[in-house]
């Protein structure tokens, strides 16, 4: 008797799990997002202090119009050379007086270094596009995040991405950011 | 006449279903306008997504009203944006108020002078950690 009804039962059927299996996918797909959360990240400044008490000599400003182009200082300029121009302001390498001012701050784990006191200043227009202010910001992003794995590189010998967060904090504060809109 | 064997097909369904499941992250809010994000190199990765409250602007989807503010899930009257963001904050835990953070979603094509209107609004409610959403792009 019982071995009669071992012989039958043999296999459960597993037709419906490719059912059940597809079910599920459909699920997912129709709750989840493709998109990857890419984004910049920036803080926004608290209530503008800034011309008033920043030299002259420490300001660099880019302006955009409502034509969505682009001026430094008052001067058209290009996009690509946004990067350049950042870099140059912020590094100073000849030590001009028209470029932004040294100024020397202990840093943990670096001693005193000398610090730019530079603030970079956007100026948009009502009619200027997102997309272009956009590529203003990815452009002045591009030329920090590359003085700071050149700062990296020199003090530490590694790149800024491979920095532990101590190390990376050192040189936040031997590079800093600062944006005026 | 001789079948194809289907025993293969669940698993061949739970791999696809895995690999959905992976690569996929949960969708929270639906955009109910068109955005067309612009590109740049130096965007990141958001690590984490926890006390995030997202600003979309962009385009109505039925056309005709320019271009349309949604907090989260609704639209909003631009004077109302920074309120209707609060009172999104005060919705999550303490710890993920801690790091409360506004992500802008907004197309290439907006003016500035919405964008700094909502950036306004966000300064006076002292929204101060926001991010810019992009494509990422490799050039």
């Amino acid at each position: 008797m019982i071995r009669a009804r071992r012989s039958i039962v043999h296999e459960i059927n597993a037709g419906s799990i490719a059912d059940i299996a597809f079910l599920l996918l459909i699920f997912f797909l129709l709750t989840s997002t493709m998109d990857r959360n890419y984004s910049m990240r920036r803080d926004l400044p608290a209530e503008s202090q800034e011309q008033s008490n920043v030299a002259n000599r420490n300001v660099l400003t880019f302006s955009l119009n409502g034509m969505n182009e682009l001026s430094v200082n008052n001067k058209a300029e290009t996009f690509d050379k946004v990067s350049a121009r950042v870099k140059e302001f912020i590094l100073n390498p000849t030590g001009s007086a028209e470029l932004s001012e040294k100024v020397n701050k202990n840093v943990k784990l670096l001693g005193e270094v000398p610090v730019s006191a530079g603030v970079i200043s956007i100026k948009t227009d009502d009619n200027t596009s997102y997309s272009a202010y956009y590529r203003l910001t990815d452009f002045i992003n591009k030329a920090f995040l590359e003085m700071k794995d050149q700062q990296a590189q020199k003090v530490f010998g590694m790149t800024y991405g491979k920095l532990d967060d101590l190390r990376r904090k050192a040189i936040d504060e031997s590079v800093p950011v600062s944006i005026a809109e | 006449m001789p079948t194809v064997s289907t025993a293969a097909l669940p698993d061949i369904i739970f791999m696809l279903l895995f690999f959905f499941m992976m690569t996929s992250t949960i969708r929270r809010h639906t955009a109910k306008v068109n955005i067309k994000l612009p590109t740049a190199q130096t965007v990141e990765k958001r690590t984490d997504s926890d006390g995030v409250c997202f600003v979309y602007i962009g385009e109505s989807r039925t056309g005709g009203q320019g271009m349309l503010v949604q907090v989260n899930d609704d639209f909003v009257d631009i004077a109302k944006v920074g309120a209707t963001v609060m009172a999104e904050k005060k919705k999550l835990t303490q710890p993920k108020q801690d790091k409360f953070i506004v992500s802008l979603k907004i197309h290439k094509d907006a003016r500035m002078k919405l964008v700094k209107q909502v950036k306004d609004q966000l300064k006076q409610v002292g929204a101060m950690q926001i991010d810019y959403s992009g494509t990422h792009s490799t050039f």
